[in-house]
C-alpha cells in the first residue's frame, strides 16, 4: 500500500503541492486528474522520488522514500509525459537497459521482457531504433520499460497520449489486467480515459487535492451525468470558494 | 549483504558505463573529435618545437601540450553526458530508478574516460612513427602516457562536474573549456607575492596545488605518486561535487 501523508511541495517560492493526503490501494488504477499546473506531475516526481520530500511522508508498504531510496524504487516505476526512452537505443537495449537498472536477473527479464513485448505489440520494432518508431510506438516502448520489472505501483504521465483509437483501446485492456495485481497512478487531462479505466479519481487544483472518489460518487455528489462535467463542476466550485 | 550490495552497485556502474560508452560511438561526433584530437598531437609534435632540428628522447612537446589540447577535447567528451538526459527527459527516468546517484555519476564519468583513452590510444601511431625515425627510450614515453591519462582523468571529472550543472550542450562545453583552462594555467604565485612574498614554505604548498607544475613532473618519465595523488584527488572532488549536483537537482 502507498501512503501519501501531508505532502508538501514548494518550488522557489511557489507552492507546488499543499498537504497532500491519499493512499493508494493493490487492485487499483486511479487517475490524478487536474488542470495544467495543478501539480499532477511534482506529485507524481515526488512519488518515484525524483523530487525530494521537503515534509510529510511518502511510503510503500511501511518504507520511506527518503529513508530508503533504493528499496523503495524496487517496487515503483514512472513513465514520464515526454520521451523517457533513449533515442539511439533499439528497443530491445532499452529493455535490455531498464532491466539493469531495476536488477532483473537474465531468466526475469526474458520471462517478462516477452510479456511486455506481446501485451504492448512491440514485436515488429523489437530490433528497430527508438528515434525510428512513431509517437505511438515510442509511448508503448517507455510503458514497455516502466511495466518490465512488474512493479507494485505503475506511475504513467498521459500514457495514452499519441496513440490511435485502436492502440488506445490495448492499452487499457493491458493496464486493467496489469491493475489486477498491482496499482496503477495515471495523470491524464482525458475524462473518457477516466471513465473507462479508473476506478478511483483524485482531482488536483492549484496544489490542493480537492476530491478523491470513484468516478460514479462524483457524477452523483456533483449531480451531472458525464464525469467531464463533474470535474468542470467541481474545479469551478473550488475556483468560487477561493 | 555487503557483497551483494557491492555486486550492484559494480553492475550499475557496469550499465551506464555500456550505455554511455555505446552511445559515444553511435555518433559521428567522436571520430570528428578523434580525429581533430590525432591532427593537433601530430601538428603539435612535428611543429611545436625543435622536432627536426633536435632528436628528442621523450617526445616532449607531444606531452608538454597535453593539458592545453585535452582541456578543449575533453569538454566536448563530456558534454553531452547530462545535456542529452534533459533533452530526451530520461533524466527523471534513470533518477527514479534503484541505483544510487554515485552509481549514475561513476558509470557515466568511467565512460567518459575511456572515450579519453581511445583518443590516447589513437595518437599512439605517431609514437610509432617517430620511434621508427628515431631511437626512442619508449618506457618513458609509455609511462608518460599513462601520465597523460590520469592528469585528462582529472579535467575529464571537472568537465563532467561542470556539464552536470548545465541543461544544454552549447553551455556545457563552453563552461567545460573556461573551467579546465582556468584550472591548468592558474598559478595562485601572484597570491603568494602579494600576501607573503619570498615565503619559501608558503610558496612549496601553493606549488602543490598547482596544476602546471604537478603536470611538469609527471612528464619526466617517472610514476610520481604526489602527482597521481594530486590527480587522483581532483577526480573524487569533481565526482562528488557531480554527485552533489544530481541531488541538488532533486530539490
Amino acid at each position: 500500500m502507498l501512503i501519501v501523508k501531508n505532502v508538501v511541495k514548494t518550488l522557489g517560492n511557489r507552492e507546488i503541492l499543499h498537504n497532500i493526503n491519499f493512499c493508494l490501494k493493490k487492485g487499483q488504477v486511479v487517475a490524478l486528474v487536474g488542470p495544467n499546473g495543478a501539480g499532477k506531475t511534482t506529485l507524481m516526481r515526488m512519488i518515484s522520488g525524483f523530487y525530494k520530500q521537503e515534509t510529510g511522508e511518502i511510503l510503500l508498504d511501511g518504507i520511506s522514500v527518503e529513508n530508503n531510496r533504493i528499496e523503495f524504487l524496487k517496487n515503483i516505476a514512472y513513465v514520464p509525459e515526454n520521451g523517457g526512452i533513449y533515442p539511439d537505443m533499439s528497443v530491445f537495449e532499452f529493455l535490455k537497459f531498464m532491466a539493469g537498472v531495476k536488477h532483473l536477473d537474465n531468466a526475469d527479464f526474458d520471462k517478462n521482457v516477452k510479456i511486455v513485448i506481446k501485451n504492448l505489440e512491440l514485436e515488429s520494432v523489437i530490433n528497430q531504433k527508438c528515434e525510428t518508431l512513431s509517437k505511438g510506438y515510442k509511448r508503448r516502448v517507455a510503458i514497455a520499460g516502466g511495466m518490465l520489472s512488474c512493479p507494485k505501483i505503475l506511475i504513467l504521465d498521459e500514457p495514452t497520449e499519441g496513440l490511435d483509437p485502436q492502440q488506445k483501446l490495448r492499452l487499457r485492456q493491458v493496464l486493467k489486467d496489469y491493475a489486477k495485481t498491482n496499482t496503477i497512478l495515471i495523470s491524464t487531462h482525458i475524462m473518457e480515459e477516466v471513465e473507462a479505466l479508473a476506478d478511483r479519481i483524485l482531482i488536483i487544483k492549484n496544489g490542493k487535492l480537492v476530491c478523491d472518489s470513484t468516478p460514479d460518487d462524483l457524477k452523483k455528489n456533483t449531480s451531472q451525468n458525464r464525469i467531464e462535467e463533474s470535474f468542470y463542476t467541481l474545479v469551478n466550485d473550488v475556483d468560487g470558494e477561493n | 549483504m555487503m557483497l551483494m550490495e557491492k555486486i550492484k552497485l559494480k553492475k550499475d556502474i557496469l550499465t551506464f558505463f555500456y550505455k554511455d560508452f555505446k552511445f559515444y560511438f553511435q555518433s559521428k561526433m567522436i571520430y570528428l573529435l578523434l580525429v581533430i584530437y590525432v591532427a593537433m598531437c601530430g601538428s603539435i609534435t612535428l611543429f611545436g618545437g625543435d622536432f627536426f632540428a633536435n632528436t628528442n628522447p621523450n617526445f616532449y612537446h607531444f606531452f608538454k601540450f597535453q593539458p592545453g589540447i585535452m582541456a578543449l577535447i575533453i569538454p566536448a567528451i563530456t558534454m553531452r553526458l547530462w545535456a542529452d538526459e534533459y533533452k530526451q527527459n530520461t533524466l527523471e527516468v534513470i533518477l527514479s530508478q534503484p541505483v544510487l546517484y554515485k552509481s549514475i555519476v561513476l558509470g557515466k564519468f568511467l565512460a567518459s574516460w575511456a572515450v579519453v583513452g581511445v583518443m590516447l590510444l589513437a595518437s599512439m601511431p605517431i609514437w610509432w612513427c617517430v620511434s621508427s625515425l628515431i631511437d626512442m627510450d619508449n618506457r618513458i614515453i609509455f609511462v608518460n602516457y599513462f601520465m597523460v591519462f590520469i592528469m585528462s582523468g582529472s579535467l575529464c571529472a571537472l568537465s563532467f562536474f561542470v556539464a552536470s550543472l548545465c541543461y544544454n550542450m552549447i553551455g556545457a562545453f563552453l563552461l567545460g573549456c573556461v573551467t579546465c583552462s582556468m584550472v591548468i594555467s592558474v598559478s595562485f604565485r601572484w597570491l603568494v607575492d602579494k600576501l607573503v612574498p619570498d615565503n619559501a614554505i608558503f610558496m612549496k604548498v601553493v606549488n602543490a596545488f598547482n596544476f602546471s607544475m604537478q603536470y611538469n613532473d609527471i612528464i619526466a618519465g617517472q610514476i610520481n605518486i604526489s602527482s597521481i595523488l594530486y590527480f587522483g584527488l581532483i577526480i573524487v572532488f569533481g565526482l562528488v561535487l557531480s554527485v552533489v549536483a544530481l541531488d541538488y537537482k532533486r530539490s
